[in-house]
């Protein structure tokens, strides 16, 4: 069974809930678009957890293999996204606990290229700051951040792709933007008295 | 509502940029919690916006995927994992009939052991929150085994002190947190006072004033953290609501105690 990229299709959701079904059923091009559509926001959430490009492109890798080797047991209907984030977490903490976590620095270009529109006051200064601020914050504040503000998850998603209470996920989403303004306040109040 | 609660609202918030009524009335009216707010959806977008280097194994591993035979070829380019083991199918396969021989030798010892062995009743390992409180209640043990009534309500008075600052390191883990503030209530309601009054009124006088004073700073900092957590962590915030009445209730009692 062949099935139509994701792209010509109208309504998203019913066309994942397609793609997966066929998939279940053995169909690889069906999963090949689900990768598609899925690896960069899940490479973007584990370099943001591992601060390693390798290690993200690995763990994305091993992620995808082990959602494609038990995408027989997902549910189709309830919420692959979720579910894939939640494969990701479950492999980035067994590597955690496999190996000591490395820490690198910022890469330096990360901060002085690609620039979007967005707020043009704000100083190539402040999004490195934001950038190491980030990589401050404890690990599982982070992620539950960064699910929440990158993916938009709801507090119930991130819950669940952590394995937490809702509470907890709320808690941690609270405490990382706390930390986060509390370590950019000043450099806020100068931007803004620049402006 | 004022500034701080305003804010910590908007932390809590699922979507700062869409807070409830209430909070768009405080923020129609406050400059400061507007320009705080702004600050807050500007560091979200920004967040989004960070840039990360591109990936450079997605197309490889979108030919694995689509084309196993392919993939297999470029297996090793896109995954360490390809180096470890890839043996002939033959080999394989005995290697699996060995594994499976092994692994029935070692079920058939298992078996012989444990028919020759004493059996004794399997008990399911307990669970964290019970092994939780199996430790806490070994402490209050511990503060409980010593002759002299005024020693008893010291060590008493120092394990509410150490329970009491353990849980406000359990903000955010609820459950813990209620397991620690029932465990509170139990050390001070039923035991603490109630070593209390077995007290002398010369020891009354010489101790539980200060393990009064104590107990109002422990209401005073159970309240604040209520407060400070009761919109991201409700429940957590009961439960420290909990702690502070507790307190604010001891404190009571033992002062009137000491008036007789």
């Amino acid at each position: 069974m062949r099935v139509a990229p994701l792209d010509n299709v109208k309504d998203g959701f019913a066309d994942e809930h397609r793609l997966i079904v066929a998939a279940q059923e053995g169909d690889r091009p069906a999963f090949a678009q689900l990768v598609e559509h899925y690896w960069d926001r899940l490479y973007r959430w584990l370099y943001r957890l591992t601060r390693d490009q390798h290690t993200a492109e690995d763990l994305v890798q091993e992620s995808f293999l082990k959602a494609f080797a038990g995408l027989k047991r997902f549910q189709a209907g309830t919420n692959f996204r979720a579910w894939l984030f939640r494969i990701a977490h479950n492999n980035y903490a067994n590597q955690c606990r496999a190996a000591a976590h490395r820490r690198q620095a910022l890469p330096e270009d990360l901060t002085d290229s690609q620039r979007g529109p967005l707020d043009q006051a704000i100083s190539a200064e402040t999004l490195h700051s934001l950038g190491r601020a980030i990589q401050r914050l404890p690990t599982e504040f982070r992620a539950a951040l960064l699910l929440r503000v990158e993916e938009g998850f709801s507090f119930r998603q991130i819950a669940e792709v952590l394995d937490l209470t809702e509470e907890t996920a709320r808690w941690r989403v609270f405490k990382a933007r706390q930390k986060l303004l509390s370590l950019l306040a000043p450099r806020q109040e100068q931007e803004r008295e620049r402006s | 509502m004022n500034c701080t609660v305003i804010q910590r609202r908007l932390l809590a918030a699922e979507h700062p940029e869409q807070p409830p009524a209430e909070i768009q009335n405080h923020l129609a009216q406050c400059p400061s919690c507007r320009l705080w707010q702004r600050r807050l959806i500007q560091m979200e977008r920004l967040i989004a916006e960070l840039p990360v280097p591109a990936s450079t194994a997605k197309e490889q591993f979108l030919e694995r995927i689509k084309d196993p035979a392919a993939g297999r070829a470029q297996h090793a380019l896109v995954h360490p994992s390809a180096f470890l083991f890839h043996p002939f199918k033959k080999e394989r396969g005995l290697r699996k009939l060995s594994v499976a021989f092994t692994l029935a030798a070692s079920l058939l010892l298992f078996a012989l052991a444990w028919w020759s062995w004493p059996h004794n009743p399997i008990v399911p390992p307990p669970d964290i929150s019970t092994k939780e409180q199996a430790k806490l209640e070994q402490r209050l043990k511990d503060s409980l085994r010593v002759d002299a009534t005024k020693e008893r309500v010291l060590r008493l008075a120092k394990l509410a002190d150490e329970v009491h600052g353990e849980a406000r390191e359990l903000v955010g883990n609820s459950e813990r947190l209620e397991q620690w503030s029932r465990f509170y209530s139990r050390v001070i309601g039923q035991h603490l006072i109630e070593e209390a009054r077995q007290l002398t009124g010369e020891d009354r006088q010489a101790v539980l004033p200060d393990i009064a004073s104590r107990l109002t700073k422990a209401e005073s900092a159970a309240s604040r953290l209520a407060t400070q957590c009761k919109a991201a962590a409700p429940r957590s915030a009961a439960a420290f609501q909990h702690i502070a009445l507790t307190s604010q209730k001891g404190e009571r009692d033992l002062r009137a105690l000491v008036k007789g």
